[in-house]
């Protein structure tokens, strides 16, 4: 009994131990919006972490050094897919060495599969069209719904690494589904006096955002995505917003304000930053706070201005 | 009766629309076959590399105009464990046709190592790693040319396995070891199996913030050079980078600092061991979205005589149209050292590179 009972001690220590510490999944993700959404689905049995900020053009990530460490040491990785980080992630994951989060892994997760995805070209892709993506539109997440779709992936996902988490990750869905259906009411409302409003954005980065809010996106500044706004793009532009009366345009943190400031200075139109990510701007802290910042920014940006 | 002939009408229907529905999927299906295909081509990529010199060199005489280098890369997974890239490099001659680069990584050895195997360039310091068109400039440094044998550098064939080493304070710590054949262009050569060079290399990075990062790398190799069996050369280097690129204004603008100093130590049959240096610094501001201007100081001994001290300047202008291709200006003003006194040669070098198809990232 004397002999026991210190063994018991010890063996309890190393099953628990290991447990209390190791249980925690690492996920990193590439987009702080997928972060958000695991820390959410994920509570106090994941560690989250992403690789590009929520003010920083998602297109252009630098696949720092830095980053191989993180993904190094990751047990799930969600990445958005539809080749937006075909810039910099295949050589971050050839580096990583880790074999679970590569695209053959069962930590690997494509936020995008499932999700409502636009703008797919039709016949052939050149890049005579811009910097274009040929599986379409990567700004997937900024419809709510894909929101919906993503945690709901992310949660099935962590289900399959961590069985013993399923009930906490299947409350927290639940929670979360709930909050989000109840948003989406908000969200509606807030914007449903704007409906099928005409808006300019910089960069193709809203059309989900504006299906689902009904909003009308009639033209870009960029002439073709990720090509700088010309002069003559910017004629044309401001004889399309002055023709079709167009109040918005619609600009990423991430971009400089001078051309959307010069063309609304020639149409009478109104600019709004908005942040396109999580932690785009301190008060869109998670995935429900973003659209709560970008909803409130184009209502009361459109109120004013009747 | 009636119901019995209903149901055959009905049967027959089924196998119509069932027959329909095979020719329908037929289509798709065909193509779906056509795309497996192509499924499992690698990727491919064609970059051009067109190069204009104005300007008097009596030392270094490039032609006026010519397509100096068209690279064509393939890469692709090669099976559940590897990897494979290659790069195919086609010069201005006839003929001159040679495998950049072509090796085989394993993605999945255990115990965190990479391992590589095939035609490589070495990992020693930088500017000897990168492809000509990554580089923030239109020509080689004068300490590669100089003390790495020719404008491609170390390029050989070979092992190469390196480690991550866990650091505290998120320091990236890796150690790359490589072994190669020992002969490579003007600087080494191997007279026998047994000659093969050895190559270590430790690079460190930090983040000092989100959006500024050190980086520092040493280098080592030694093996036989064009002397004659027993004779060897030495090399020593050590690379030092500093990038500072804020991330939300990022696209605009950024600041790229790297300075690589390189040691060679070379025996010679007719006299004492050669120790020379060489070393360049070069510095790159981003002016806007698609502006960059940057300027580099180039010195270098000569490997074969350490009296003679090449000496440069450029200054450099690169624009950006998109992604895939660039405009480059390069003013470049070299003090060669030669025998019968210096040589000044200035130059103005213009560049115009592009890329068509699936070309992978590049390393940071």
């Amino acid at each position: 009994m004397k002999t026991r009972l210190p063994l018991l001690a010890l063996t309890a220590v190393l099953a628990l131990s290991p447990s209390a510490e190791a249980a925690k999944l690492k996920v990193v993700t590439t987009l702080s919006d997928f972060a958000s959404l695991a820390a959410t689905i994920g509570g106090g049995r994941v560690e989250t972490d992403s690789l590009a900020k929520g003010y920083q053009d998602p297109h252009f990530v630098e696949p720092k050094p830095s980053f191989v460490l993180k993904l190094h040491g990751a047990d799930v990785l969600i990445v958005a897919g539809l080749e937006l980080e075909i810039g910099y992630l295949p050589p971050l994951l050839d580096q990583a060495r880790n074999e679970k989060i590569r695209p053959t892994g069962a930590g690997y997760l494509d936020a995008s599969a499932g999700c409502d995805i636009l703008d797919k070209p039709a016949g052939q892709v050149t890049r005579a069209m811009g910097d274009v993506h040929p599986y379409g539109n990567p700004h997937y997440w900024l419809d709510p719904n894909n929101g919906r779709v993503i945690a709901r992936a992310i949660a099935a996902k962590l289900t399959a690494l961590d069985p013993a988490g399923a009930a906490d990750y299947a409350k927290n869905l639940a929670d979360f589904e709930a909050k989000l259906k109840a948003a989406e009411v908000r969200w509606t409302a807030r914007l449903a006096p704007f409906k099928n409003t005409k808006i300019v954005t910089y960069h193709s980065s809203w059309p989900n955002f504006a299906k689902a809010f009904s909003l009308d996106v009639v033209g870009f500044l960029e002439p073709k995505p990720g090509i700088p706004p010309s002069p003559q793009h910017k004629l044309e532009i401001i004889n399309l917003m002055n023709a079709q009366k167009v109040p918005l345009i619609l600009m990423e943190v991430y971009f400089d304000r001078k051309d959307p400031d010069f063309v609304a200075s020639k149409t009478g139109a109104t600019v709004v930053v908005i942040p396109p990510s999580v932690g785009g701007e301190p008060a869109a802290k998670d995935y429900l706070s973003l659209f709560d910042v970008d909803v409130e920014k184009i209502a009361s940006a459109l109120e004013k201005r009747k | 009766m009636k119901e019995d002939r209903k149901r055959r009408t009905s049967a027959r229907f089924g196998l119509l629309a069932g027959l329909c529905c095979l020719t329908l999927a037929a289509g798709p299906a065909a193509a779906q076959t056509v795309q497996t295909g192509n499924v499992f081509n690698p990727n491919m990529s064609v970059i051009g590399n067109f190069l204009g010199f104005a300007g008097h060199n009596s030392v270094d005489n490039q032609p006026s105009l010519q397509l100096k280098e068209s690279e064509i890369g393939l890469q692709a997974v090669v099976d559940p464990y590897a990897r494979a890239d290659f790069f195919v490099t086609f010069g201005s001659e006839k003929g001159d046709v040679g495998i950049e680069e072509g090796y085989l990584t394993f993605l999945t050895v255990p115990g965190d190592f990479l391992v590589k195997v095939g035609k490589m360039k070495a990992a020693f310091g930088k500017v000897n790693t990168e492809h000509p068109h990554v580089r923030q400039y239109a020509d080689t440094p004068l300490v590669v040319t100089n003390l790495l044998g020719s404008e491609d550098g170390i390029n050989d064939s070979g092992i190469s396995v390196s480690r991550l080493v866990p650091m505290p304070a998120e320091i990236f710590l890796e150690a790359t070891a490589q072994i190669f054949r020992g002969t490579s262009d003007g600087v080494f050569e191997a007279h026998s199996r047994n000659d093969v060079e050895p190559l270590f290399h430790l690079k460190a990075y930090k983040d000092l913030s989100e959006s500024t990062n050190l980086e520092v790398g040493g280098s080592w190799t030694r093996a036989n050079n064009g002397e004659g069996a027993g004779f060897h050369t030495a090399l020593t280097g050590i690379d030092v980078s500093f990038r500072w690129k804020p991330l939300q204004q990022g696209l605009y603008h950024s600041v790229f600092v790297r300075g690589e100093w390189m040691h060679s130590e070379r025996d010679t049959a007719a006299g004492p061991t050669v120790r020379g240096d060489g070393w360049y610094a070069l510095g790159q501001y981003q002016l806007g979205r698609r502006w960059n201007a940057g300027y580099r100081h180039d010195e270098s001994d000569h490997a074969d005589d350490a009296t003679f001290r090449d000496k440069g300047d450029s200054a450099i202008l690169t624009f950006l149209p998109s992604e895939f291709s660039q405009l480059r200006a390069q003013l470049r003003r070299i003090r060669y050292d030669q025998p019968a006194g210096p040589v000044t040669a200035t130059e103005l070098l213009v560049q115009l590179q592009f890329v068509i198809g699936a070309h992978g990232a590049h390393p940071f």
